[in-house]
């Protein structure tokens, strides 16, 4: 049982949940119009009884005898056999008079106080009796009253009891529940038919999400489309930019493999070739070692910067960059250069923190190889979407017409600066996957301080 | 100069050993981190080349406890781990460069010479006092343009006396840093070494480049 309903779908756990509450809202309202009709009913039926109750107190008369009479009657109900209005007097145990209307029968004994009248509703349930005799056998509501009769004459106490026929109310009781039944339930069903209506059209987006899902499972599409509510739109662009990552990484790695495959089947083929050679030549069979070398370091960090995770959290670096920054001033010291370093203090990367450390570590080694005796570092957010690394040195610049080459594996300008000339490159990969931008400023772009440098963009 | 070698890879180990003791170095060779602590601590080491994954002690902690008994001398970090991050660790960690795996052995040198003369003061390969230079890169020794040959031994004396120009060394320290651990090693012979390097450098014992301190040591003289 438990089972069925950990496996109900949301829209019919909402339905359940709206039917439920329509049942505890429509059962209360039902009670309470119910109890307020009846009491109603009885008020009215207690009215009426009053009416008799005075007319037969106004035409209760005693002789100088002592004995109680009652004439000239102004209910003719009273007098007419089974009419439904019918009326006692008793004093103490002894039946005074009887009504007509009351012939061969009695009305129940109950309960009288002095002075005050008694009402008891056949509608709302049994009648509390002090006695029963061969009372009417159909529903009646009943008024008791005691009064205590002093005219100087006689001095006695009298309970006075009228009764009316319960029938009339409680048919009109009666149709009223079933109208009220029949208004409650159609409105119930109506309500519980509009909220599945309802709830159908509030999951449809879960349901289209899930629809999209088993298609980009299939294959049959690629991302979500983006006809969604503002509220699922957000959920399945953050699945998207998931999606995008993950294919990214796949190509990435897909490419990484087939680029290494290539780039080391070439010079195993050289090294097999020098290898069968009666006369090896070590040179020959050095530089392919080196070159191997290089392909899996290059190869082996583009693979490790593409390993990121999907969701992009906000990391406050400033730290971090200042260590890298010290670490990089302690390295470049003993040759005699300065780093000079201003970093916002706020500073927020949206990314993978190695990733940044990856960019400016390389960059700032960039610098230091070429720079004469300075090298300068300014890092800002622009807001929290875009990172802006700028590294300047005052060493000689890089031509434009090499500034692609640069940026390309394993290029290097120039043997002075050590290195396996794969750093930029790096950098240039882990920038493209942010989407972001990397350029070579030209010798007059900046200032006669710093003539050549290196602007990073990475968008977060 | 006597280096320290922690490697677990034996190839390499033996490799950097044999190419460090043909540039003059005394190597004291280890394979786990356990021994690197050892050495350090208790042998007069000029340098460390420290391999980061090492057995039994990590590299960095290798590193750290020696930084944290105030031991001095530089420390080359060799590590396969290539990202920054990670070389920031090692940075942070006391030492004072790193060469990433693989690496050239010319590469290692080079480094090791650079690290070396920076503790000297030097700014290149080329140790000079007067008319005595010390090409640390190639090991040719020339007096006022005249090459001079020396035995491994005389090299290694001359080259730690380059690096500690105008300063007193005992002989006790000659003997901790050209000597390799497992040699019997005599102070006297240090005196023999010194005779012969002041004959080969200095034959009319005109210029004396080398002074005798009775009780104290020697002194290589800073030309004027």
């Amino acid at each position: 049982m438990l089972t069925v309903f950990k496996n109900l779908s949301l829209r019919n756990r909402a339905a359940l949940a709206a039917a439920l509450t329509l049942f505890f809202f429509f059962s209360l309202a039902g009670f309470g119009l119910l109890r307020a009709y009846e009491d109603s009913l009885n008020n009215a039926a207690e009215g009426e009884l009053r009416a008799y109750m005075l007319s037969l107190l106004g035409a209760i008369d005693v002789d100088e005898k002592g004995v109680l009479s009652l004439e000239d009657l102004p209910v003719s109900a009273f007098n007419q056999p089974n009419s439904g209005v019918y009326a006692e007097v008793w004093q103490k145990q002894r039946l005074l008079w009887r009504s007509n209307s009351l012939i061969g029968q009695s009305l129940p004994k109950v309960e009288t106080r002095l002075g005050k009248y008694q009402f008891y509703s056949s509608i709302t349930g049994d009648i509390p009796l002090v006695e029963r005799s061969s009372e009417l056998s159909s529903s009646n509501n009943i008024l008791s009253l005691k009064i205590d009769w002093n005219d100087g004459v006689l001095s006695e106490q009298f309970d006075l009891i009228v009764a009316n026929d319960a029938e009339p109310f409680l048919r009109r009781q009666e149709g009223y529940k079933e109208n009220l039944l029949l208004w409650l339930l159609g409105l119930g069903l109506g309500l519980v038919f509009l909220q599945i209506l309802l709830f159908r059209w509030l999951f449809r987006p879960i349901n289209k999400v899930v629809d999209e899902l088993e298609s980009i499972q299939a294959g049959e599409q690629q991302q979500f489309s983006d006809q969604y509510p503002n509220e699922v739109d957000r959920l399945t662009q953050s699945l998207n930019v998931f999606l995008a990552n993950e294919n990214q990484h796949i190509k990435r790695v897909k490419e990484s493999l087939a680029n290494l495959a290539h780039s080391l089947k070439t010079p195993l083929a050289v090294i097999r070739a020098e290898l069968s050679n009666k006369k090896i030549d070590q040179t020959a069979l050095q530089e392919q070692v080196d070159r191997i070398a290089t392909v899996i370091n290059y190869q082996l960090n583009r693979t490790s910067t593409s390993v990121r995770p999907s969701y992009r959290q906000a990391y406050s670096c400033y730290e971090q960059v200042q260590r890298l920054i010290a670490v990089m001033q302690r390295l470049h010291e003993p040759e005699g250069i300065l780093i000079e370093a201003n970093i916002a203090s706020d500073l927020v990367f949206k990314g993978d923190v190695d990733d940044l450390s990856e960019v400016l570590g390389n960059v700032l080694e960039n610098a230091c190889k070429w720079a004469k005796s300075r090298a300068s570092v300014v890092i800002s957010n622009d807001g929290d979407r875009k990172l802006h690394i700028k590294v300047l040195d005052d060493g000689p610049g890089i031509p434009q017409d090499q500034i692609n080459e640069v940026l390309q594996r394993g290029r290097r300008l120039d043997v002075q600066a050590e290195g396996q000339g794969i750093g930029l490159s790096m950098v240039n990969d882990i920038v493209e996957s942010y989407s972001g931008e990397i350029s070579l400023k030209e010798s007059n772009d900046i200032n006669v301080e710093f003539p050549s440098g290196l602007a990073v963009i990475i968008n977060m | 100069m006597r280096i320290l070698v922690a490697e677990d890879e034996a190839s390499i180990r033996e490799h950097l050993e044999q190419r460090l003791t043909e540039k003059g170095y005394i190597v004291d060779a280890v394979d786990n981190g356990a021994d690197a602590l050892y050495c350090g601590e208790e042998y007069a080491i000029d340098l460390a080349v420290i391999d980061l994954g090492l057995p039994k002690v990590d590299g960095i902690e290798v590193i750290k406890t020696l930084r944290q008994q105030n031991k001095k001398f530089p420390i080359l970090i060799l590590t396969a781990r290539s990202r920054w991050q990670e070389k920031v660790e090692g940075l942070e960690a006391g030492a004072d460069d790193y060469l990433t795996k693989p690496f050239h052995i010319e590469e290692l040198i080079a480094r090791v010479n650079a690290l070396v003369r920076r503790v000297a003061g030097q700014t290149d390969n080329m140790l000079t006092n007067g008319d005595l230079s010390v090409d640390v890169g190639t090991q040719v020794v020339k007096y006022a343009g005249e090459n001079i040959d020396l035995t491994a031994y005389e090299y290694r004396l001359l080259h730690y006396l380059m690096l500690n120009i105008d300063k007193v060394v005992s002989k006790t320290e000659l003997v901790e840093h050209i000597y390799a651990e497992d040699n019997d090693k005599d102070s006297n012979t240090i005196e023999v070494f010194v005779r012969r390097l002041r004959t080969k450098l200095d034959p009319s014992s005109k210029h004396k480049p080398i002074e005798t301190l009775r009780g104290r040591g020697y002194r290589l003289v800073k030309a004027d």
